[in-house]
């Protein structure tokens, strides 16, 4: 093995020995030279050495500099991103949560480290493995431990960093990565190429009628070939390749067996896995021990690990500016908020205006904590934040990953509650709807034209279909339902809130005097009412006749007899 | 800086400073001078010379058949030779611990006992080699000097002084100064001139000596006085070619330990005498426009 690294060593420092040789034998010569000199032209030539080695020093900076970087790969050349495993040094404890992947990533290593076992089965080593899952969600930290664990070389780089304006780039930078590649693995028997952001290069490639295509056609076919292509290759190169973006989107060559063999799915983290997360990034900065871990991470739904990490980021900026000593459970909340919602940056509203607003954020605020079945509000502030006037900020209690009929009318009817709220008090109604519109808009159109939650009983996703196959008037019924389903959630909205129209009046006045409403003040105010903590019934299976139309559409009405799954803090009767 | 930087670092001005110091040491020592002259000029040239050094002087002997052909120029074969004992003497006078002053390299034609003496001074040479002075002003710094001795005498050796060299490069060029103008040559009826520093003792003993170029102008027997030459004007003229000469060669050399330029006959009597004063005033003519003045009051 010292021989292959010394090998390798030598195949690429070659230039630089000659280059230091050369000019260590200049050097000498050279002093052999004027030492057979008299001394005066010794002292001559002396004398005007500092001129001629800054004329020297001038010219190798023009010239040899030109060279370098024109001939010495010119267009294609990368960074040096070659690293040692030592250097990386990133082990599977040091990834939080990912179990199942962590797993699967084991077992790779496990075959990396002892190939003979696998050998003396006939079996291969797996070429590559992509990492599949939204971002910031442990991709990149966990290829790092596999090649620590694994102790083998690891070289990362970025599929944008293949990309460049010049045609036939992508393909040479491609082939300068695995030949480095295969010599570090020539010379300590593996090595990992991660590339990053792989659908940059990987995705389904186009080919045009005329015979051409996108320049990354010829990177990503590069990338094919050194991975399973012609001859055989003996040196172990394993890619490990990362995105965001759905498999479907990358090109089926790449995702077939000998090439991406294994496909890992890294997902956000649980329940759990967040509050490992909190408790590990809270390690690094002081806080308070008594800091109710559990409650930040069932806050914290759907964050990925890279928001845990920036919460937790923010939360001490937020302690520091504060003059604190430790990170409080206020400082969190602060940073979840300035996170999510963004900086508060207070407009001067007239009057009017003003009351606007916090009648739009209470229509939503109240609907949704009367009516969704799922979500709970965590917070309703009229203080502007980037582009909106005001906000009501509510989030899951649980992980969810669908969303049944129920929930996406509910989401719907909070939609359009500003509208409504502003309709009945003012008659009239201002700019700030539009967003809401789409939003509802968008959910209605959805539920009908591509997952059957019509209630025609159209059934398919009339979306993929193209446009011009489908029936005019296929289409208008189909937009008919859409309109049907928003008029039946606006009717249902108008009456929550016109019969909770005391409740409505509450809120706008607290709003308009604190501007901002947390959790508990929200259930108190609730709770004043006699409306806390309602009991929003999920939809059962029909053992009765089928539903009416109308019925179908709207779900059962809000039973408080009836109990339910999934409240935060327990199942309460109102 | 990591480890690296600072060991090629070290080992950059380890290597520059055993360069530097390789040039430190002089070449040749006081004593061996003379035997590296003789011995380079017999190992790399084949010529044979004889070498003698003074306080401040290095003379080379150079004996050589024909040295002159009939029209009184040098044979190829002696040039070539005294080429290469300059040069040799050169190398090994700029490279030697001890400083000297002049180097001499005298050739004899063994045959009709013609000496010729080339008189260097060596701060000459180093601004020629550091091209601090043209070729053209370093020949014409260049003394030669011609007699003729008894073939079979043993050589001369002179140790020589800075201001006598200056006196006698003085007169060569004031030669050849004078010898574009011959008008003034056919007025004064100049034939030759002669240079030397003199120190005049002090009239009285609390002054101190006085000393001088003196020029030493040889008339034409036949000559009038000097007095009586041409016009006052033209005289005045005349003795001024003398002083803008004895300027330039004085100020090149940046010599100062002399007090004037004294212009005598034959017979010692002073024709004209010029101060430091007259030295330190600047020129007001070119040598070009002093004879042009004299060509013109000549007509005149």
């Amino acid at each position: 093995m010292m021989y292959r690294r010394l090998k390798v060593w030598f195949m690429n420092n070659w230039v630089k020995l000659v280059v230091i040789t050369a000019v260590v034998l200049l050097i000498f010569f050279t002093i052999i030279g004027l030492a057979s000199l008299e001394s005066f032209y010794l002292n001559l030539t002396l004398a005007t050495l500092p001129l001629q080695l800054l004329m020297t020093a001038l010219n190798a900076v023009i010239f040899v500099y030109l060279y370098m970087s024109v001939f010495q790969g010119g267009f294609s050349k990368m960074k040096k991103s070659k690293t040692k495993a030592g250097l990386v040094n990133v082990k599977f404890s040091d990834v939080i949560g990912l179990e199942q992947a962590k797993k699967e990533s084991w077992e790779i290593v496990q075959l990396i480290k002892d190939r003979s076992r696998l050998k003396a089965i006939g079996g291969k080593i797996l070429r590559g493995m992509l990492m599949v899952g939204p971002p910031g969600c442990g991709k990149t930290l966990l290829a790092k431990a596999i090649a620590t664990e694994a102790g083998i070389p690891f070289i990362s780089i970025a599929g944008s960093e293949f990309v460049e304006v010049f045609v036939g780039v992508g393909a040479s930078r491609v082939r300068k990565l695995f030949k480095q590649a295969r010599q570090l693995a020539y010379a300590e028997g593996s090595c990992i190429v991660f590339i990053d952001e792989i659908e940059v290069i990987g995705r389904g490639r186009t080919f045009s009628f005329l015979g051409g295509g996108e320049e990354t056609n010829s990177t990503q076919n590069q990338l094919l070939v050194e991975m399973d292509g012609l001859g055989s290759r003996a040196e172990n190169v394993i890619v490990i390749g990362a995105t965001n973006a759905n498999e479907d989107v990358l090109d089926a060559a790449l995702l077939r067996p000998g090439r991406f063999d294994r496909k890992i799915y890294i997902d956000k983290p649980n329940l759990q896995e967040r509050e490992q997360l909190y408790r590990y990034y809270l390690s690094k900065v002081r806080h308070d021990p008594e800091l109710d871990i559990g409650h930040l991470a069932r806050k914290s739904v759907g964050k990925s690990p890279a928001d845990i990490e920036n919460v937790v980021k923010e939360a001490a900026l937020i302690a520091t500016r504060f003059g604190k000593e430790q990170v409080e459970y206020t400082d969190m909340s602060k940073s979840i908020e300035r996170i999510e919602l963004g900086v508060e940056h207070r407009k001067s509203m007239n009057p009017h205006e003003r009351e606007m607003v916090a009648y739009h954020e209470t229509g939503h605020l109240v609907t949704l904590y009367l009516l969704h079945p799922t979500d709970d509000v965590f917070k309703a502030s009229i203080i502007s934040r980037g582009q909106a006037l005001g906000v009501v900020h509510h989030s899951p209690r649980e992980e969810l990953f669908t969303m049944d009929k129920q929930t996406i009318l509910a989401n719907v009817k909070v939609a359009i509650a500003g509208y409504v709220a502003e309709k009945l008090r003012f008659g009239t109604t201002s700019t700030g709807v539009a967003s809401d519109f789409q939003n509802a808009m968008n959910l209605a159109h959805n539920m009908v034209w591509r997952m059957g939650m019509g209630g025609n009983g159209y059934l398919g996703d009339f979306a993929t279909v193209p446009e011009a196959q489908l029936s005019e008037s296929l289409k208008e019924r189909l937009n008919a339902e859409t309109e049907k389903i928003l008029k039946l959630c606006y009717d249902d909205t108008e009456r929550t809130l016109k019969k909770n129209w005391k409740i409505v009046e509450r809120f706008v006045q607290e709003l308009l005097v604190k501007e901002e409403l947390d959790y508990d003040e929200i259930d108190k105010i609730f709770a004043e009412f006699g409306k806390a903590h309602p009991v929003i019934s999920l939809p059962v299976a029909p053992t009765a006749p089928v539903l009416t139309a109308e019925a179908s559409v709207t779900g059962p009405a809000p039973d408080a007899g009836e109990r339910k799954p999934g409240r935060g803090k327990g199942t309460k009767k109102a | 800086m990591t480890a690296n930087r600072w060991g090629r670092g070290l080992l950059a001005i380890t290597l520059v400073l055993a360069g530097l110091g390789a040039g430190c040491k002089s070449t040749y020592s006081k004593g061996a001078v003379s035997q590296a002259i003789s011995d380079i000029c017999e190992k790399e040239y084949g010529v044979r010379v004889g070498v003698q050094t003074g306080e401040n002087t290095v003379s080379v002997f150079l004996p050589a058949a024909n040295v002159l052909k009939n029209d009184m120029s040098f044979s190829d074969h002696v040039l070539d030779k005294i080429e290469h004992v300059m040069l040799t003497a050169t190398r090994v006078t700029l490279s030697s611990e001890m400083k000297y002053d002049f180097f001499v390299l005298t050739t004899r034609d063994s045959r009709t006992g013609v000496e010729i003496a080339f008189v260097r001074y060596i701060k000459d040479i180093r601004r020629l080699i550091t091209d601090d002075i043209s070729r053209t002003d370093f020949f014409q710094r260049m003394l030669i000097e011609v007699k003729r001795v008894d073939p079979a005498a043993p050589p001369q050796f002179k140790n020589y002084r800075l201001q006598d060299f200056l006196a006698s490069q003085l007169a060569e060029r004031l030669r050849q100064d004078l010898s574009l103008n011959v008008v003034a040559g056919r007025l004064f009826h100049l034939v030759d001139l002669e240079g030397a520093y003199v120190v005049v003792p002090a009239p009285q003993r609390h002054l101190l000596p006085t000393a001088v170029f003196r020029i030493t102008l040889l008339f034409h027997p036949d000559a009038p006085p000097f007095e009586t030459m041409g016009t006052s004007a033209l005289r005045d003229d005349f003795s001024r070619l003398f002083l803008h000469t004895a300027q330039i060669v004085t100020r090149r050399y940046d010599f100062r330990a002399f007090d004037g330029l004294e212009l005598v006959d034959r017979t010692g009597r002073r024709l004209a005498y010029f101060d430091r004063k007259e030295f330190n005033r600047d020129s007001v003519s070119t040598l070009m426009e002093l004879i042009r003045s004299l060509k013109d009051k000549t007509k005149e």
